[in-house]
């Protein structure tokens, strides 16, 4: 390729704004939201509790103990003990590994079949889009916790099977935020180019759409995980969780119901504080990302 | 000024304005110390290119800033003065003192309610005593004045029933339900078809001559300027920089900036022939694109619509054909029906000789690895989550086997062939302006030397100034790489400077076609010479003597032509 050196019009504009970190601009956003920045330190927080606690301060979560069955807080268990003898803030680590692992995981795996269904369906379009979006209908039309208890009847669940029955059934939403996302990313002008030129399908999708969907993808995610969060506590608390002597909040708060008519309160506020501040703490973090994300909502 | 009377109550008088939004990145001054005066009956245009604060004086005028904007300056509008913060006295001014016409007719109305309910409400929200049945019938003869035929019928129509050109007429009669001393209008015919706009400036120009109305026209299009001004100020980078009448500043204009901005301007040539006429397209060759006898159909059954109907188009290699028409002429869906992108119902299109209908797999990718494609929208038309390197990177990537080495070392080349710095490299789209953007889509289209460009409106979203860069690039690369151009534009000024051969388009149809120097400056056909008539040149002597043409051959068909 030979170029012939040019001499520059002298109208055209050339001069180049400093370069703005976009980076810094959109984590500055999110610090701005306050409530997002005590939602980070609250998951954080449960994380290095239930993940670090343990080395911290380990206990036996193994063995019953009836002879330290139902202790209140004081000397040794500083939340107390339960019915058959575990101490409770050993258990409410052990537990919050479960839920948050659990919910997490859901939450992502959710997400991602969502964003896969959803692109596809969007961008095909046509029958294949009419057929796949149907599929969700008929999925969010039948309440997920029916199918969750019906499934963990039916077998005795552990954190893997919670971890896809719950993905299995929450990918639905994300699907058809994709979907309308895509619809739009479809006709923008650099796919109609690609597509001109002779660009694949793949590059198009992978190049161009998923990429532009990510910021819709990680808000959603954040939600996701929070109501995986919770279905897991609902399902545990139904008794049909993950199986003793593993245990999560939820099912630490079924546990904990028999006793609380004896004014056992350790066994039911921890875990109840718990799942509630850690779900709220999620859906702060996914408002703080939404606005991270939003050019325009913004000033 | 001969007309303004001296000692006279000014519509609009707006003294050392300053208008300073807080953003996120700081305070950002978009308006600077501007001072102006409209007297009754005048119309003064606001001019200025994308950024120049013309639209935000506009809006302090109307108290309609956003939020995080701060106003100093004195804004009096007949007399009595504005205070922004006083939201009561503004909603009471708005539509009583001020009426206000806005770009986008189809966004100004609201769909769910009939445009005689929405010219009513007006009415009754400045006259309690007004009944139901009065403000019916002065909404049916707001839209007699301002050209709706059979208004009787019309009142209870839905704004989605209206035409562009009729929607922005009920916006006027709602802008005048109160007989405004003062009209703001913010590029009013931006969104419409030339020959709309001809109509809707005639039926500014009457209603505001009637009332003895003061216009605050703010526009970018100099023709717009010339056709329907009387004062022009111009505006550059939140300051005035100049005013005057509108014959003193399009003629003889004074500061740099307004010559750089005229100098820009693209104009119409209406006599005689202004480009050298191009060696003529040898027909040995195979064309680089054939279209024959293309129909497309969007839909099926009785809601289907024929976009292209039997549409012949040919061009040679190196050349350069212009499309033109109005919206929905069915220019864009020949440009993308050209490269593949729809599926013409009848008809073949050969692309370099091959059917595109019929060459399947590699070697129609090795057919459209020899196109470039740029598209209007220059925000749309770039990635914005890939880098501008990536961007003009990305064809090579589609179909040739490139090191990471080699697409650096062409997109250098390619920058520099568009005269963009190399900085711009690890840059995103979002970092760069309107008239940088299109250069990038330019660079991305020519990245493989491809024998034909496809450009449909490749310009008609950028300011002039930054138009005539884009097209002297484009020009310029041409004349370097000799690829052949569909030049897709509305614009019939920037097709005679790009195109040396022209096709009008209307419906779906070629109504003619041949070179620029004639078709263009002499047409056969009676829509194209329509079509030449309603542009308005920005020269506002020649212009006045155009439009009475124009009128003059309307009145004589009057009885043919009904309001658009």
């Amino acid at each position: 390729m030979s170029h012939t050196a040019l001499q520059p019009t002298a109208t055209i504009e050339n001069d180049l704004p400093a370069p703005v970190s976009n980076r810094a601009l959109m984590i500055r956003r999110l610090l701005r939201n306050k409530l997002a920045v005590a939602g980070i330190a609250v998951v954080l927080f449960a994380f290095v509790f239930s993940f670090l606690g343990p080395l911290l301060y380990p206990t036996d979560q193994m063995h019953v103990d009836l002879g330290s069955a139902g202790l209140a807080p004081g000397d040794g268990h500083p939340l107390g003990t339960d019915a058959v003898g575990f101490d409770q803030l050993g258990r409410m680590m052990v537990g919050g590994q479960v839920s948050l692992v659990i919910g997490l995981a859901a939450g992502i795996l959710a997400t991602m079949i969502g964003s896969v269904w959803g692109s596809v369906a969007g961008y095909a379009g046509g029958w294949i889009d009419a057929v796949m979006m149907r599929i969700v209908d008929s999925g969010i039309a039948i309440p997920a916790l029916f199918i969750l208890l019906v499934i963990s009847a039916i077998t005795s669940p552990n954190s893997l099977t919670m971890i896809v029955v719950i993905a299995a059934l929450s990918w639905l939403v994300p699907s058809r935020l994709v979907r309308a996302e895509t619809l739009s990313l479809k006709q923008r002008d650099y796919v109609l180019t690609l597509r001109g030129i002779g660009g694949s399908h793949w590059r198009v999708v992978g190049r161009h759409i998923v990429p532009n969907t990510v910021s819709t993808l990680v808000v959603n995610a954040t939600f996701q995980v929070a109501d995986a969060i919770l279905l897991v506590a609902y399902v545990s608390y139904l008794g049909m969780g993950v199986q003793a002597p593993s245990t999560d909040w939820g099912g630490m708060l079924s546990a904990g119901l028999n006793a609380a008519y004896s004014g056992q309160w350790w066994l039911i506020l921890p875990p109840g504080i718990a799942i509630i501040l850690v779900v709220c703490a999620f859906n702060a973090i996914g408002d703080g990302l939404r606005d991270m994300f939003d050019v325009k909502g913004q000033q | 000024m001969s007309k303004t009377v001296e000692g006279s109550v000014p519509a609009l008088s707006v003294h050392d304005l300053e208008v300073v939004f807080s953003t996120e990145t700081g305070p950002v001054s978009a308006v600077r110390g501007v001072s102006l005066v409209v007297h009754p009956g005048e119309v003064l245009a606001l001019v200025g290119e994308s950024g120049s604060g013309k639209s935000t004086v506009a809006l302090s005028v109307m108290g309609l800033l956003p939020g995080n904007a701060t106003t100093s300056g004195i804004i009096k509008v007949a007399g009595g003065t504005i205070a922004v913060a006083d939201e009561a006295a503004m909603c009471d001014a708005r539509g009583r003192v001020m009426g206000m016409v806005f770009q986008e007719p189809s966004t100004a109305l609201n769909p769910l309610l009939t445009i005689g309910l929405q010219i009513a409400e007006v009415v009754r929200n400045h006259d309690k005593s007004a009944t139901r049945a009065t403000a019916r019938q002065k909404a049916i003869d707001l839209l007699t004045a301002v050209g709706i035929p059979r208004p009787e019928e019309r009142v209870d129509h839905y704004p989605s029933q209206l035409s562009g050109g009729q929607r922005q007429r009920v916006v006027i009669a709602i802008a005048i339900a109160n007989r405004p001393q003062l009209l703001i209008a913010d590029e009013p015919t931006t969104a419409l078809d030339v020959t709309v706009q001809a109509n809707i400036l005639d039926l500014l120009r009457t209603l505001a001559k009637e009332m003895n109305t003061a216009v605050l026209l703010v526009t970018h299009n100099m023709g717009v300027v010339a056709d329907f001004a009387e004062r022009v100020a111009v505006m550059f980078r939140g300051e005035l920089v100049e005013i005057g009448a509108v014959e003193d500043v399009l003629l003889r204009p004074q500061h740099p900036y307004t010559q750089r901005l005229l100098d820009a301007v693209p104009r119409l040539a209406i006599a005689g022939s202004r480009r050298e006429p191009q060696d003529p397209p040898s027909h040995l060759a195979v064309p680089v694109l054939e279209l024959d006898n293309v129909d497309v159909v969007y839909g099926s059954g009785r809601r289907s619509f024929k976009a292209l109907d039997g549409v012949t188009l040919s061009l040679a290699h190196g050349e350069t054909l212009g499309l033109v028409g109005e919206s929905g002429s069915g220019k864009s869906t020949a440009g993308r029906t050209a490269i593949g992108l729809l599926k013409p119902t009848a008809g073949a299109v050969r692309l370099f000789g091959k059917d595109l209908g019929t060459v399947r797999g590699r070697e129609r990718k090795a057919l459209l690895s020899q196109l470039g494609i740029v598209l209007q929208d220059p925000v749309a038309s770039l990635d914005p989550r890939m880098s501008v390197a990536d961007c003009i990177a990305e064809p090579m990537l589609v179909h040739l086997k490139s090191s990471a080495a080699e697409r650096r070392k062409r997109v250098g080349e390619l920058l520099d062939a568009v005269h963009l710095p190399a900085a711009v490299i690890g840059r995103y789209p979002h970092e760069l302006s309107g008239g940088q953007r299109q250069r990038v889509s330019i660079a991305r289209a020519l990245i493989l030397e491809p024998r034909l460009l496809i450009a449909d409106e490749a310009t008609s979203a950028l300011d002039v100034s930054v138009q005539a860069s884009v097209l002297s690039v484009l020009k310029e690369l041409q004349d370097r790489l000799g690829f052949a151009c569909l030049f897709i534009s509305h614009d019939l000024a920037v097709v005679q400077e790009m195109a040396a051969r022209v096709a009008v388009m209307r419906s779906g149809r070629v109504v003619e076609s041949g070179p620029t120097e004639t078709t263009l400056i002499a047409p056969r056909d009676e829509y194209t010479r329509d079509l030449l008539a309603a542009v308005p040149v920005p020269d506002p002597i020649v212009q006045r003597r155009r439009r009475e043409e124009r009128l003059a051959g309307m009145n004589q068909d009057r009885s043919l032509v009904g309001a658009p």
